[in-house]
């Protein structure tokens, strides 16, 4: 005989079970069904089902290379490509070889992801980045300019569209200080430069000035037609500006540089001009389209920006 | 009545999941030949059509001049045969997409615009693209058209010297009278004047292999349809 | 109530110990014999990694990292040492792998001088910082694989000249098995609350009958491969079972209105507790707290409270699922070895049967103490055990379970 207190609390406990489910013969089955359905909800909580390999080659495919599926279309295009025959027209040992370097290709690359190669190989990283901008700028193929557009960017961009100019010049000095100009100073030499300058624009002759004055060829430039950005080069910067804005047949001013006063004499000046738009249309359609896709191509690292975190070291700024 | 209905459906998916599989199994070529394979595809394609191909191939599947993209119920192919495995391939990996292996050797350059042909020399090519495809034709102005032609621009050089396309490249033929981008004279020297680089997307990773299938074997099954074959048009 | 609530209080501040208690250290290492060539394949995880931090490596970096794995990896052959061999392309002698998130993974080369004789195998990483540090191994050689340990007294495995390596006796995974249990604090609090459950010597034998089943159907599912446990979920749902286990206790000791409380009250704090965390999106916790509060409600309802009938049937539940959860530890463990579901098979088997056997220990021991020091009058009273239990097994198992599910 249970003690009182023990049959009592089996009582309540059985009134208790009665009054939540109204059936007494209930009292064990809904216990029950509370624990089958905690196990369940605990099986979902605590597994997951295992993901099992694939142990054939799934319909489509060719190969599996360590769960990875080599397509058969891929397979049919490479074994055509390297034949140069159609498909069916293939041998058996060509079709082998080929699926054997498609085999190989596959392992290579996923060593390649194993060892991370996007993050130590510079050229992976480079085809990488390029593969993504492509993939960028292809939608922006089929959206041709219009003219109005092109003429815009043209009108925006002229100066890019300049033809280059030329020059025949000679350039003689007088040098200061020589064996033969032993006590001249700069200012005795401009004064005869400037001399010479006066002889010059009087119709004198080169030989003249150099026999009278003893002006030399400097020997920068060979007195020949050159091209703008050559004679830059040759003249010197201080020089040159001077020359580009000399006509056919002027004479400079004296210059005073480093190895003494200079007089340019110009043959002959054809200065750059700007290409007009049917002339530099060629050129102005692909530097339209260049700017499209850099346009596209920033706009997608915007996009990238504003999803990344990006920490920067301390002291570092970009 | 309703486990009946379980079994009865779950046989149907089973069913369909074997005719998927054999639709993937075989070859692409193959897969024509079998009048199940095909009423199956067909099935399947047809509201994958409606949902991915119409809005830019039409859903009568008759192409559109406007957005270039082609006639499906022709035989005439940019690309490719028209076989079901050359279909598929541009399915899977699209025209100009930006993937690897999309289908991207050449596309028309914009002679006009790129101010490499005059005005007057394109209406000229204009005019023996008309000749070419036995239309109405000003005969001076196709003869300087065909000059050109073999000239400087040197359009066989992709269109091939007898004008009949390269499907390698994707160069059409000029000859059968069939244009993506419009064949009326306006379309025409649109064409050479702003070049044309149509895109189509790769489906590769949005639709499923077997759904891929599908489509190829519908495009190709009413491309070829008989009834097209024997009238020489396309069944509507 | 005031000791009620000191020992609460005590019970919390071990929970709050015992749950940053040390994890398992373990790392992985594939071993590639071929000709004079052996290649091995190191995996860490990032927990490990860490735990060298400012000793041997002095920042964790990928380089110094793989440099600290060169310095304690070798092989020798016939008595001389095999050197790397240095990749080129910037890669050094130690070749960083993408081996997953959370694993850390090198490849290094080695190649003998001549046709080795005889190959030894070293690896020492982690041991002097961890002396309880396993390395599960294997070892290919002619394309069969063998499944080793290298372990703090093992540090040195011989490759024999004729005829395959040995595969790896149940001792050192019983022995495993044995520090698992009996070095993890929530498991023996389980058994702790087992064995204050437990009235009389069958329901001791019951308890441990039902622990072994609950092992041998978790090896059974195991072999078949087809689900794998979450692990950290395991651990909250041990905690779950303390809690639970704690509930059936207070409810045997207590009287009428306070068993009411326990039997509706817990449940209903799991299933609040439940509520909140839908409310939160955090699914999995939400379902395996639904779940705690539908076993517990239940269990309890159905529990008996006569100390005399002794264990129910459906009062060994718990244990039973605490065996089967258990027994999905060491398959997680070995997950990053990638090994086929039956191979695992006598690891597991070896391993499980020393967690039995430490459990066994676990609730004899202390149960025979207890016996004799009744015997001779010393034992504390039963009712003092029990509120003990109670409170601190279930501030405890509830603390275990809210820190792992937040975590």
């Amino acid at each position: 005989m249970p003690p009182p207190i023990i049959a009592t609390e089996r009582r309540l406990t059985s009134e208790l079970i009665r009054t939540l489910t109204r059936r007494p013969q209930r009292s064990w089955a809904l216990p029950a069904c509370s624990v089958a359905l905690g196990l369940i909800a605990a099986a979902c909580g605590l597994f997951r089902p295992a993901v099992r390999p694939v142990s054939a080659v799934p319909p489509g495919y060719v190969a599996l290379v360590n769960q990875k599926g080599i397509l058969m279309s891929d397979f049919i295009a490479q074994t055509q490509t390297e034949t140069s025959t159609s498909f069916a027209d293939t041998t058996p040992a060509e079709r082998d070889r080929v699926l054997h370097e498609m085999i190989d290709e596959e392992l290579l690359v996923q060593r390649g992801l194993v060892l991370d190669l996007p993050e130590t190989t510079t050229e992976v990283r480079d085809t990488m980045a390029s593969a993504v901008n492509a993939q960028v700028e292809a939608p922006l193929l089929a959206i041709a300019p219009t003219d109005a557009q092109l003429h815009a960017f043209y009108d925006a961009h002229r100066a890019k569209y300049t033809t280059g100019g030329t020059m025949t010049v000679h350039d003689l000095v007088l040098h200061v200080g020589g064996y033969e100009n032993a006590d001249q100073s700069v200012a005795q030499a401009e004064t005869d430069a400037a001399d010479a300058v006066y002889q010059l624009r009087s119709g004198a002759s080169i030989d003249y000035v150099m026999e009278h004055f003893g002006f030399v060829d400097s020997g920068r430039v060979d007195n020949t037609e050159e091209l703008d950005f050559a004679a830059q080069l040759h003249l010197g910067a201080k020089l040159y500006a001077v020359a580009s804005e000399l006509s056919d047949g002027e004479i400079s001013d004296p210059i005073v540089d480093s190895d003494g006063v200079h007089v340019l004499v110009m043959d002959q000046r054809r200065p750059p001009r700007i290409a007009d738009f049917p002339t530099a249309r060629n050129q102005v359609y692909s530097d339209y389209r260049d700017a499209e896709n850099r346009r596209a191509r920033e706009e997608n690292l915007r996009i990238l920006r504003s999803e990344a975190t990006i920490l920067l070291a301390p002291g570092e700024s970009e | 009545m309703l486990v009946g209905a379980a079994i009865a459906a779950e046989t149907v998916r089973l069913q369909r999941v074997q005719i998927e599989s054999r639709l993937l199994a075989e070859l692409p070529d193959d897969t024509a030949a079998d009048p199940v394979l095909v009423r199956f595809a067909v099935s399947q394609a047809r509201p994958l059509f409606a949902q991915h191909c119409a809005p830019c191939h039409g859903a009568n599947m008759r192409g559109n001049p406007a957005l270039g993209a082609p006639d499906l119920t022709d035989s005439v192919w940019l690309y490719g045969d028209g076989s079901v495995y050359e279909i598929e391939r541009t399915i899977l990996y699209g025209v100009r997409s930006g993937r690897s292996k999309t289908r991207n050797v050449t596309d028309m350059p914009a002679f006009g615009q790129r101010g490499l042909l005059t005005d007057g020399q394109i209406r000229a090519l204009v005019q023996y693209l008309l000749k070419l495809d036995g239309r109405p034709h000003q005969a001076e102005a196709a003869d300087e058209g065909r000059a050109l032609y073999y000239g400087a621009p040197n359009c066989g050089d992709c269109h091939g010297s007898d004008a009949r396309g390269d499907s390698d490249y994707g160069a059409p033929d000029l000859t059968v009278n069939v244009w993506n981008s419009g064949g009326d004279p306006q379309s025409l020297y649109d064409s050479i004047y702003f070049g044309r680089h149509r895109i189509m997307p790769a489906w590769r990773g949005t639709l499923s292999l077997e759904q891929i299938r599908a489509l190829a074997l519908y495009v190709h099954t009413v491309s070829h349809s008989p009834a097209r074959l024997a009238a020489g048009a396309p069944e509507e | 109530m005031r000791r009620a609530t000191l020992i609460a209080g005590c019970g919390l501040v071990l929970a709050w110990h015992a749950a940053h208690a040390d994890t398992a250290s373990v790392s992985y290492s594939t071993w590639i014999v071929s000709g004079q060539n052996v290649t091995l394949r190191y995996v860490l995880p990032i927990a490990e990694a860490q735990r060298l931090t400012g000793v041997e490596v002095p920042v964790l970096t990928v380089s110094k990292l793989g440099d600290y794995v060169l310095r304690h990896e070798a092989v020798q052959a016939g008595g001389q040492d095999c050197p790397a061999i240095d990749q080129g392309y910037d890669l050094g002698k130690v070749d960083p792998l993408e081996v997953g998130p959370g694993l850390y993974g090198f490849e290094i080369f080695f190649r003998c001088p001549e046709t080795p004789d005889a190959l030894t195998l070293s690896n020492g990483a982690l041991f002097a910082q961890v002396p309880t540090h396993v390395d599960f191994a294997r070892i290919e050689q002619g394309g069969r694989f063998v499944e080793r340990l290298f372990t703090v007294s093992r540090q040195r495995l011989r490759v024999p000249e004729i005829g395959p390596l040995p595969a790896e006796g149940l001792g050192p995974y019983l022995r495993l098995g044995l520090a698992h249990t009996l070095g993890s604090p929530e498991r023996v609090c389980l058994l702790l609350a087992v064995l204050l459950l437990v009235r009389r010597g069958r329901d001791l034998a019951s308890t441990l009958a039902a622990l072994a089943a609950g092992y041998g159907v978790s090896l059974l599912a195991q072999a078949t491969g087809l689900i794998l446990a979450r692990v950290t979920a395991i651990d909250a749902f041990v905690g779950l079972l303390i809690a639970l286990l704690a509930a059936l206790l207070a409810r045997r000791a207590t009287q009428a209105p306070v068993r009411a409380v326990v039997t509706v009250g817990w449940p209903a704090l799991l299933l609040l507790l439940a509520l909140l965390a839908a409310l939160w999106h955090a699914r999995q916790p939400a379902l395996l707290l639904l779940a705690g509060a539908l076993l517990s409600v239940g269990l309890l309802a159905a529990s008996s409270e006569v100390d005399a009938r002794g264990w129910a049937v459906h009062e060994l539940l718990p244990v039973g699922l605490f065996g089967f959860l258990d027994g999905f530890v060491l398959p997680a463990m070995l997950a990053p070895l990638e090994l086929a579901p039956r191979a695992q098979v006598p690891l597991v088997f070896g391993y499980d049967a020393g967690a039995w056997l430490a459990a066994a220990l676990v609730v004899t021991l202390p149960a025979a103490a207890f016996v004799l020091l009744q015997r001779r009058q010393l034992a504390p009273p039963r009712s003092l055990v029990n509120d003990l239990g109670t409170a601190c097994l279930g501030g405890i198992g509830t603390f275990w379970l809210l820190s792992r599910l937040h975590s």
